[in-house]
């Protein structure tokens, strides 16, 4: 069996690559496909954690993350359609009528 | 582990069941908003009719007062003399948890989701308040009666909401923190985008989403590595982790600690709007409909310091200096809370729409609280409480007073609220009061809560007898200073300008028909002067608040934080 330290390495690589996409992409979908790949790396680094201690927790932790990536995917989903409607774009860079 | 310290099955199960029946009792409120927020959606079924709507507001005004009554009973009056009691444990569990069992029983020791201690009682009661005058605000919302046949969810949403609310300050796990904060959050982005076909809305909604979906997946990452290191999700537990095992905290783990001090600390710093993760802040407040910006700015952020001020005090009780095991962390959260207000400040002071500036004093707002925070202690946790506590009517009577003259004159910008004063005397001096209570001035109820935050910074350290954070109560006066400009620029625009209308007919030579005045029936002003009322009455009288803050930090047992 592969040791701790390669589990968490590959989250920790997934991790950094879902949240340099959700700084540097453009288009929403994507953004929120990044979101959920953070999570997932998440996700890998509980279960490993949770196998290498020999600890339920962190496995009920994932299924709570799971549950909520759902939701916050479904109502992210939502705003995008909405935001289309009124400007038939996802591109973020372009979505900025409020100024800073 | 030795086997003698392994209680048999069966009384782990007997304990289990009596600690649950236990535990549903420190629930009532929770349970009360659940069930409310069910019978809203078969409410907003039942209703057919645009107009009749409306009755949901009312029930969620109901439901809000009853669940904060029930909360108000979970408050256990402190006797001087008496032994220190753990508050109700929501949700105890033992069996899972992997650290080194030592004598005392788990039950004891607080190894529970939850817990209803005065501390959290205190925020619920906040909350409720913040709701029910949001929900009263809300009937008078232009932007929602367009939207009258949605109110149904609107209501029930604010519910939910409440939920989350209530349980991130009563949080004693880090699965109970991430799910109640991303209750929250999730509630907010569809209340942030209920005025969806507009551009604003829409983009204010996607906005918070994106940096809400970031930080709450950085914040749990954070929360991954604590439980790598402790292996236990429990705060109470990881601080004990972090003192018994040195190995957590010495070494490459130190970093690691760091790491996912800071991660944890993005997630929560994001609902408290600290810089930098304060870019959603002016785009939310501009763009959702002004009774959720009001909520957000006050609830959200109570609800997110409670979680902030039982996570950092719980993990880390006492800094490097005197404790072993813990981080310095407060130097961070000092740079923090300075770099937070100096640019809430100065962005606020290039502003022409009154909601952006609003938005901006609330960042500013918040880094004012971070400094109490530093502080910790019994002192900084009161001083936070009694900010709080003012700071929900003046924020909450300014976002009201700018949606009354948004109803009416359609604009939030500055200039249009030039010669205000002799359209709508009632609602501009009432709008000055806040203001000047934002700012802190004496004799209204900001400057309560600016003086028990600085007298909490200036707080001497007990063994040299210095002032360690004189620079950061400096720093707060300063920016006090600085945000009287711009409080005082709106001030000045209704009471002292003439509008741009007159002045450019004038300079054509004509004379100008004064403006209509503007009316407001009688339930509008009396929200109103409920908002100004507590202002003023606590500039003045604000023992009982005091006394009331300082009951709950008792219960808290600084010295020897356990449950």
């Amino acid at each position: 069996m592969a040791p701790l330290s390669h589990y968490l390495a590959v989250s920790a690589i997934l991790f950094v690559i879902g949240t340099a996409g959700v700084l540097f992409r453009r288009n929403a979908i994507i953004v929120f496909m990044c979101v959920e790949l953070m999570l997932n790396a998440v996700n890998l680094t509980l279960i490993a954690f949770s196998q290498f201690l020999g600890d339920q927790t962190g496995q009920i932790l994932v299924f709570f993350v799971m549950t909520v990536a759902a939701a916050e995917a479904a109502v992210g989903l939502a705003i995008v359609i909405a935001l289309f409607r009124n400007r038939q774009t996802v591109d973020i860079a372009k979505v900025n009528i409020l100024k800073w | 582990m030795p086997p003698s310290s392994v209680p048999d099955l069966s009384s782990v199960a007997r304990l289990v069941q009596a600690y649950s029946a236990y535990s549903l009792n420190g629930f009532v409120p929770e349970v009360i908003l659940v069930g409310g927020f069910l019978i809203a959606i078969l409410l907003d079924v039942f209703t057919r009719r645009a107009k009749s709507k409306s009755i949901s507001i009312y029930f969620a005004i109901v439901v809000l007062a009853m669940a904060g009554i029930a909360s108000a009973f979970q408050w256990q009056p402190f006797v001087a003399g008496q032994p220190w009691k753990p508050g109700h444990l929501i949700f105890p569990y033992s069996q899972t948890l992997f650290i080194p069992m030592v004598h005392e029983s788990v039950l004891e020791r607080g190894y529970a989701m939850a817990v209803v201690d005065n501390f959290s009682v205190f925020f619920k009661l906040l909350i409720s308040v913040a709701g029910i005058f949001m929900l009263l605000m809300s009937l008078a919302s232009q932007e929602l009666r367009e939207r009258s046949r949605r109110l149904g969810e609107y209501s029930s949403l604010i519910i939910g909401m409440c939920v989350g609310l209530y349980l991130m300050p009563a949080s004693l796990d880090l699965t109970m923190m991430y799910i109640s904060l991303e209750l929250v959050s999730i509630a907010g982005y569809i209340l942030a985008g209920f005025s969806r076909d507009t551009e604003h809305g829409a983009e204010a909604a996607l906005k918070y989403i994106m940096f809400g979906a970031l930080s709450s997946g950085l914040m749990i990452y954070g929360f991954s590595l604590f439980y790598g290191l402790t292996g236990t999700t429990n705060i109470i537990a990881i601080r004990e982790v972090l003192a018994l095992n040195p190995a957590t905290h010495t070494g490459a783990n130190f970093y690691i600690l760091w790491i996912a001090t800071i991660l944890a600390l993005v997630g929560m710093g994001y609902k408290i709007s600290a810089v930098p993760f304060h870019f959603w802040t002016p785009d939310v407040y501009e763009g959702a409909p002004t009774p959720v910006t009001a909520f957000l700015s006050v609830a959200s952020k109570a609800a997110g310091f409670g979680l902030l001020i039982r996570f950092l005090i719980f993990v880390f009780p006492e800094g490097t200096k005197t404790a072993a095991p813990v981080l310095d962390w407060q130097t961070a959260l000092a740079i923090g809370s300075i770099v937070t207000m100096t640019f809430g400040n100065l962005a606020a002071l290039l502003q022409t729409n009154v909601r952006r500036i609003l938005a901006y004093s609330s960042i500013a707002h918040a880094g004012y609280m971070m400094a109490a925070l530093v502080v910790g202690k019994a002192d900084g946790t009161v001083a936070i409480m009694i900010y709080l506590a003012t700071y929900l009517f003046m924020q909450i009577g300014v976002f009201y007073a700018v949606m009354l003259i948004a109803n009416k004159i359609g604009s939030e910008e500055i200039d249009d609220y030039r010669g205000l004063m002799t359209r709508t005397p009632l609602v501009s001096s009432a709008m000055v009061i806040f203001l000047l209570s934002l700012t802190g001035i004496p004799l209204t109820a900001g400057f309560i809560g600016k003086f028990y935050l600085l007298a909490a910074v200036l707080t001497p350290d007990a063994a040299t007898h210095s002032l360690p954070w004189l620079w950061l109560a400096v720093g707060v006066i300063v920016n006090s200073v600085i945000s009287l400009y711009y409080y005082l620029r709106v001030a000045a625009a209704m009471f002292l300008k003439r509008p741009l209308r007159d002045m450019a007919l004038e300079r054509a030579g004509q004379t100008a028909p004064p403006l209509p005045a503007i009316q407001f029936g009688v339930p509008v002003s009396a929200l109103l002067l409920a908002l100004i009322v507590p202002i003023l009455v606590l500039g003045v009288y604000f023992q009982p608040l005091v006394d009331f803050a300082s009951g709950v930090v008792r219960f808290f047992n600084f010295d020897n934080i356990r449950y």
